[in-house]
């Protein structure tokens, strides 16, 4: 099934699915309060005193994202509009997609298949190159591939790289150099890579390179599984996210990061969690099932998050 | 204003329905055009015609989500619009109507769009929240996967990962049950 094909039955959906998916769009498209700066100062003074009486937000670096995290799904979206509209409509986005309030069940954490790249493509118009690495290479197999994502009247592609190793070091190479970047050794030492699942990518567009993710998944003692992804977003500014949460805390890595770990238990009993950490331009996360505060504590440690600063 | 007071204002043809609905779902519905579209002009044409055609319709129909029928309505509205403007520049080259809603063109396609709809409604509830809300930005609204990372707190690639996964397991869903696409 092609895109059109999906957006074609998409317009079959119940109004749930409508209602839900519109309520989590960023702030931007809203419609703008304009108010003298102090008024906008007052109105952001007057958020930070309810912020700090309602809810819990995680300390960060000046460039870092703040995550806030609420009670009610109409408690973060009144104070993602209401920091919205303190700074006239930018830099916060209501991400409320952890909503514990639905009673939904999170799905346990499956180790994946190895990721193959051949039948992915079938996904673009052209490929430019599809290559299988050796093991001097580190790497298992590469694509770069282009689609033409023009819409209506506007011209535009979308050329896709990406690599599959049976661990992160394979990939790591590729990282930009200009970038800051991770220390994985500790991760590649003491865990065992899923293999396939350890990739590089690219996304370029008309305007050049849109982002670039490394990303792997891991497995500890027993059941641990967990993925790690760290991702390059040229020309963005992280925003802050308003979620419901009832399980969010605070960790300051040994080299001084703060990170928001949230907590939950997924559909058969298993221990899930998830690290946020959002700086300019630099997104990182963890996120898996069954590995202890510990554990998972001198792992954040060991990754040198002070570098995405 | 809530979505019922404004309902009742379409129902005893108060004209503030019109202004209030614009001020709270006509950012939405320039989006949704919008991505359709790629045009602002085109979009705020398309979005002015989806408000009046909810003022139109509301006395006869009393829609269950005042969102998600203003939705539906900007969204049919600038497919129609998108058909026009290819129509005329591109006309006889290739076809870039397939983003419209087939119409049914009898009953037994009728019934057979009703059956399609109930499996792919039945198929996304088995989803985790997270995978509906990707799937309806995507595919509905029109949103590109780091629109849609952005407000979610993931990355672009697991929202892209994660679409063509749902999108293998909606096909095997379908085929499952006798409906190809």
């Amino acid at each position: 099934m092609n895109d059109r094909k999906m957006t074609e039955l998409a317009g079959l959906l119940d109004d749930e699915f409508i209602v839900r998916a519109a309520g989590t769009v960023g702030s931007k498209e809203k419609s703008m309060k304009k108010g003298s700066v102090l008024k906008t100062a007052l109105i952001a003074a007057a958020l930070c005193l309810a912020l700090a009486g309602t809810v819990f937000a995680v300390t960060a670096a000046v460039r870092q994202a703040k995550i806030y995290a609420f009670d009610t799904p109409q408690e973060a979206a009144d104070a993602a509009k209401a920091a919205s509209d303190s700074v006239g409509g930018e830099d916060v986005a209501p991400g409320m997609w952890h909503i514990t309030e639905h009673g939904r069940k999170i799905a346990d954490f499956e180790e994946p298949e190895p990721i193959g790249l051949e039948k992915r493509l079938t996904q673009y118009d052209l490929v430019l190159a599809h290559r299988f690495g050796s093991t001097e290479d580190g790497w298992n197999e590469m694509y770069t591939a282009r689609k033409d994502t023009s819409y209506g009247l506007i011209r535009d592609f979308q050329q896709d790289t990406r690599y599959v190793a049976d661990s992160l070091a394979g990939v790591e190479f590729l990282w930009p150099e200009n970038v800051p970047a991770l220390d994985f050794s500790r991760l590649e030492s003491e865990y065992r890579a899923v293999a396939g699942n350890e990739t590089f990518f690219e996304r370029l567009d008309r305007n050049g390179a849109e982002m670039v993710v490394l990303s792997g998944t891991y497995r500890g003692e027993g059941d641990a599984i967990f993925s790690v992804e760290l991702s390059y977003y040229p020309g963005r500014k992280a925003r802050d996210q308003y979620m419901v949460s009832e399980d969010l805390t605070e960790y300051t890595t040994a080299d001084g990061v703060v990170v928001a770990i949230d907590e939950d238990v997924t559909v058969s009993g298993r221990q899930a969690f998830w690290v946020y950490f959002d700086c300019g331009e630099l997104s990182f996360s963890v996120y898996g099932n069954e590995l202890p505060a510990g554990e998972l504590h001198t792992l954040l440690d060991s990754f040198g998050l002070s570098a995405l600063l | 204003m809530e979505d019922r007071e404004i309902v009742s204002l379409f129902l005893e043809r108060d004209e503030r329905a019109v202004a209030e609905l614009e001020a709270k779902y006509g950012g939405l519905c320039r989006r949704v055009a919008g991505n359709i579209l790629r045009s602002q002009e085109d979009a705020e044409e398309v979005t002015s015609d989806a408000v009046f055609a909810v003022w139109r319709t509301v006395p006869s129909q009393v829609p269950k989500s005042l969102l998600a029928y203003t939705l539906r309505i900007a969204r049919n509205k600038a497919i129609t619009r998108l058909r026009e403007v290819t129509r005329d520049k591109r006309s006889g080259e290739q076809d870039l109507t397939e983003a419209e809603p087939s119409v049914p063109d009898n009953a037994a396609d009728s019934l057979e769009a009703a059956e399609t709809a109930r499996l792919i409604n039945d198929f996304l509830h088995t989803r985790p929240e997270r995978e509906q809300i990707m799937f309806t930005r995507r595919y509905f609204m029109g949103d590109e996967p780091g629109e849609i990372a952005k407000d979610l707190g993931v990355s672009p690639l697991r929202v892209s990962d994660t679409l063509y996964k749902l999108k293998q397991r909606l096909r095997q869903y379908l085929r499952e049950r006798d409906v190809i696409v």
